[in-house]
């Protein structure tokens, strides 16, 4: 996720400032009992879980300016960065409910953050109304051109054929890449063994590229780039369907292999937020994910656009939620 | 030849008044929001983006560039005149940077460090254009068993740095290495001494300690008036002699190799240059006894290492894509905004952009120089402040630096708590260079050890059979052995030289 | 060249004083330092002797190599060992009771000694004392206030600055600093818990 960074964020700011100006100039009166009135009387603080610059931060950016519009309200976004989103989303739940504090939810690390008792998370599912989703970012694999593995079939009769043999980076024990290295023995028996790169993706890359690693694991947007530059050759994504980024490469499940570990951003309310207040959000949210430049820009960015409603977001945080919890024990045996 | 009349159309294209104009402009801003704590070239840059958007990509870049220099020295300010280091690059500077503000030679001290970094930032553009592809295969040979072993010199130059009082010297640098180790552990992934707090999980921020044990230790040491002030030079003492540019030059030349070799590596920080510089400098300069009391080498060899670094780190954007610092990722965001995607393929796709920024680069280093030198008198006159109402200024700009790198209150505490650390370390000789080194460069040996033997499913062999690996080891030996030796010679034939003063 | 090399060693062998010889007498001469040259060595220890406690729990060695506690133990082990030798080496440094020959020698001092030495430390615990004070209110009354409060402190009381430059700069310091950095350059800067005065932009 490093490849946008802090210009992306640039855009997003831009787009920030013009969207100031527009509210100003669209400023119109609210009627008392108005929905929007759980925003307009003081700033709603958006907290951003990560550093100003990272991808996480230019979505919420994006999405604050455009919710600005609709909703006639001034969005300031306060990053807390620290612990893959924990400080962030500790001081979500401990906001006052009154729908001026949202923040950004990041999965799996909001979910596992509360599953993993050593993380001693101070929040958990019911600390949080969820709001809606903006991106889902599915894992992918990647490996140098000159290999013969081309296909999820190809890597997964590989590593068959040789438990453990084929290695692939990860950003860290407890990761995504690394649930996707647990979730792939599990539904096929194939062990590759994972080569933990926590201080991020341009180490892993770096090691991958200079031939110490065999797989490079990471989201379909990171890998964008470097496979237009023939650098790599993505060989499968593990989503439920083909990205749009990369149309060519099959997803893990189209060839029998059922495994789907995405990353994907969403928005929250802390738990007790008055229920009008997260619809009006939830609506606001849902109008401007149906509109097309909106979209476009996002994708321009790398971001991939998938909104789902409070209702939709709330069902998919309870089933990813299981899925991390069948996973979690075989990251405790790993310790 | 080819090469050389593409950066010449490059630099037809960046050489326009207007951009010249948005390069002052962006040194200017750059440098005064690098005088602030926290706020490095980093995050001065996605502070001030907005301000480039309205600008066509090369004139953006350009500002870009200028704004990047501009708050990198804007911390090399502080460090030097203040010993307040702005990000973990400069904390190193502060030590002979401050010494040397302390004797009155604080403007030769900015000096050197602008004229080092110009020729450290060329040098390494240079680099860039001539030979960037080989260049960029020899930072993917750097492979974690290699990183390791790089960390290993590191650590073995830490000999130089702990000077006489080994007793002292080796409590600094293992206190500075615990401190490294809070945080989520690189291993099993398990929160270690974070005593139950989310905000140490990502371990402790470089920035709170460094500024905590430099910049408020030094303040609360001075409290009472024992310890001496610096004053601010005369318009004489500003420039330096011929004596010190005999001596910066070595150390520039040095600098300007490590900081960029390294930054070829993608994923390594600029920070690690410029220790691993200055501990070099401790170990085979002519002068290194004087280093730690105000040497010109202690300024130049970081300053110029870190800035070679910086621009050696592009050659892994331009040919692999890697954007390896923030700051990078900069221009390359400039790029994706123009629907183009950096990589090897750019060279040949759009030439023109490419060149520019590769000029805008040489732009940005010499305004830099042209800007920031003359203007050392005023930044010296600082120090013409009188002291209790300059230290009360800097409280409120360490609170701001602390907090603003999190956002976070924490890091405030902590960092007056690391000024309690700084102040009794000071009070009892305890050298601080040793925990400059450790804390930075501790991470990385765990992460970069457990990477290898995964590589090599356990096999420590794996550090010897690696040629460049067996090779920075034997170098990491030859260092420690040729210490020990030196160290029993020492005070036969040297005994009037001035020893090593701790920090 | 050998009249470079004379200038460039006479320059650094004739340093002015500095403060690593103050602090140096002031180790000899002052008990309270000598008190901190043991307590120091001593919480040191300590620290060590936790972290060996704590890294035990962390697992020393895994199938493929060492595990997360065993970098902190053995530094843990080399600082505990060294504080020892520290504190063996502080011990053996202490003066005896004074000799009639020292008292003299300190007596001399103590013309200047006495009120600047109490002075310093209380010196550093306001400071100390005014800064955990301000970051405490940092998020109480925001940026401004608490920093307004602060610089009038630091310089009316502890600067005993004329009120004409203490309100200029306390007001700079805070009001005119917020505005530059939060409202210029969009850095975040603390604001006030107090619904009254965040509504009033605090």
């Amino acid at each position: 996720m490093r490849r946008l960074t802090v210009f992306s964020a640039a855009l997003a700011l831009a787009a920030v400032t013009a969207g100031c100006a527009d509210t100003s100039e669209g400023g119109g009166a609210t009627t008392p009992g108005d929905p929007a009135d759980c925003f307009s009387q003081r700033p709603i603080e958006l907290v951003v879980g990560y550093d100003a610059g990272g991808s996480t931060d230019v979505g919420a950016r994006m999405m604050a300016t455009a919710l600005e519009s609709k909703l006639d309200a001034t969005i300031n976004v306060v990053n807390r960065p620290g612990a893959g989103g924990q400080v962030g989303l500790t001081a979500l739940a401990n906001a006052q409910p009154d729908g001026q504090t949202m923040g950004t939810v990041n999965f799996p690390s909001a979910i596992v953050s509360v599953l993993d008792e050593s993380r001693q998370a101070a929040y958990d599912r019911n600390s949080f109304a969820p709001i809606g989703l903006q991106v889902i970012d599915p894992s992918a694999v990647a490996v140098r051109p000159d290999s013969p593995i081309r296909t999820p079939t190809d890597l997964v009769e590989a590593a068959l054929a040789a438990p453990g043999r084929l290695q692939a980076t990860t950003t860290g024990p407890a990761s995504n890449e690394h649930f996707v290295l647990l979730e792939l023995e599990r539904v096929t028996g194939a062990t590759i063994s994972p080569v933990h790169f926590s201080e991020g993706g341009a180490p892993a890359t770096t090691a991958f590229l200079g031939g110490n690693v065999d797989l490079l694991l990471a989201n379909v947007s990171d890998l964008t780039p470097m496979a237009a530059n023939g650098e790599v050759r993505v060989i499968g994504v593990f989503g439920d369907e083909r990205s749009p980024f990369l149309p060519d490469v099959p997803t893990f499940a189209e060839e029998g292999h059922d495994v789907e570990v995405a990353s994907s951003r969403g928005y929250a309310f802390p738990a007790g937020t008055p229920q009008e207040c997260v619809t009006a959000m939830s609506e606001a949210m849902g109008e401007v994910m149906s509109d097309q430049e909106f979209i476009r820009k996002m994708q321009d960015l790398g971001l991939a656009p998938s909104h789902k409603d409070a209702e939709a977001y709330a069902q998919y945080w309870t089933e990813s939620t299981e899925v991390f919890e069948t996973l979690l024990p075989l990251v405790r045996a790993e310790r | 030849m080819d090469t050389f009349s593409d950066l010449l159309a490059g630099f037809a294209a960046a050489l326009t008044p207007q951009n010249l104009v948005l390069a002052l402009i962006g040194c200017v801003i750059g440098t005064l929001l690098g005088l602030l704590p926290g706020i490095g070239s980093t995050a001065g840059i996605a502070i001030l983006i907005p301000l480039t958007f309205t600008l066509d990509t090369a004139s953006a870049i350009i500002m870009l560039a200028a704004i990047f220099y501009g708050t990198a020295y804007g911390g090399t300010i502080t460090s030097v005149l203040l010993n307040i280091p702005g990000e973990g690059e400069s904390a190193i500077t502060c030590i002979d940077g401050y010494e040397m503000t302390k004797k009155g030679r604080a403007g030769v001290a900015l000096t050197i460090a602008g004229v080092g970094s110009f020729i450290g930032g060329t040098i390494a553009t240079i680099g860039l254009v001539l030979a960037a592809e080989p260049l960029a295969d020899l930072g993917l040979r750097i492979g974690p068993p290699e990183f390791f072993s790089l960390v290993i010199v590191g650590i073995a130059l830490l000999v130089g740095l702990i000077g006489e009082s080994v007793v002292t010297g080796l409590i600094s640098a293992s206190v500075g290495m615990l401190i490294a180790m809070v945080g989520i552990d690189p291993i099993a992934g398990l929160p270690r001494f974070t005593f139950g707090s989310a905000h140490l999980f990502d371990g402790v921020s470089f920035v709170p300690v460094l500024v905590g044990v430099f910049g408020l230790g030094e303040l609360l040491a001075n409290a009472g008036g024992t310890a001496r002030r610096p004053s601010a030079p005369t318009l004489r003492e500003l420039l330096p002699t011929r004596t010190d540019l005999r001596r910066a030059a070595p150390a520039i030349g040095r600098g300007t190799g490590i900081g960029f070799l390294i930054g070829l590596v993608p994923g390594v920080t600029n920070a690690i240059s410029s220790l691993l510089a200055y501990s070099s400098e401790r170990k085979i300069s002519r002068y290194r006894s004087e280093l730690g009391s105000g040497a010109v080498e202690g300024v130049a060899a970081p300053e110029t290492a870190n800035n070679a670094h910086a621009n050696a780190a592009l050659v892994p954007l331009f040919t692999l894509g890697i954007p390896t610092s923030p700051a990078i990722a900069v221009l390359m965001g400039a790029f994706l905004m123009n629907g183009l995607t950096p990589g090897p393929r750019l060279f040949v796709e759009e030439p023109l952009l490419v060149w520019t920024v590769i000029a805008s680069l040489f732009i940005g280093n010499a305004i830099l120089l042209l800007l920031n030198v003359p203007l050392v008198g005023l930044w010296t006159r600082l120090l013409a402040i009188p002291y209790p109402v300059l230290s009360a200024l800097i409280l409120v700009f360490i609170i701001i630096g602390s907090y603003a790198i999190n956002n976070s209150i924490i890091d405030v505490y902590l960092m007056l708590f690391f000024g309690v650390v700084g102040l009794v370390f000071r009070r009892l000789n305890v050298p601080l260079a040793p925990l400059v080194l450790t804390l930075i460069l501790g991470p990385l040996i765990e992460s970069a050890l457990r990477q290898s033997l995964q590589i090599s499913r356990g096999d420590f062999s794996i550090f010897l059979t690696r040629p460049i690996s067996l090779t920075l080891l034997i170098v990491a030996a030859v260092i420690v052995v040729s210490s020990v030796l030196g160290s029993r010679l020492k005070p036969q034939g040297k005994a009037d030289l001035p020893t090593d003063a701790t920090v | 060249m050998t009249e470079s090399q004379v200038s460039q060693v006479a320059r650094p062998t004739t340093p002015p004083p500095e403060a690593g010889d103050l602090t140096q007498d002031g180790a000899r001469t002052q008990p309270r330092e000598l008190a901190a040259a043991v307590a120091v060595p001593v919480l040191l220890l300590l620290l060590s002797v936790c972290v060996v406690i704590a890294s035990a729990e962390l697992g020393y060695w895994t199938p493929i190599g060492p595990g997360p506690g065993f970098l902190p133990l053995w530094l843990a082990v080399l600082l505990g060992a060294m504080s020892a030798v520290w504190l063996a080496q502080r011990l053996r440094a202490r003066p005896a009771p004074p000799e009639p020959a020292e008292v003299a020698g300190i007596s001399e001092d103590r013309a200047v000694e006495p009120h600047d030495e109490p002075l310093r430390l209380k010196q550093v615990f306001l400071v100390l004392g005014s800064l955990t004070a301000v970051t405490a209110l940092l998020e109480v009354l925001g940026f401004q206030l608490a920093m307004l409060l602060f610089l009038l402190f630091q310089l009316k009381v502890l600067a005993r600055r004329g009120w004409v430059l203490t309100l200029t700069l306390s007001a700079l310091g805070s009001f005119g600093v917020y505005t530059v950095f939060a409202g210029l350059l969009s850095v975040h800067l603390p604001t006030s818990s107090i619904p009254l005065l965040r509504s009033m932009g605090f």
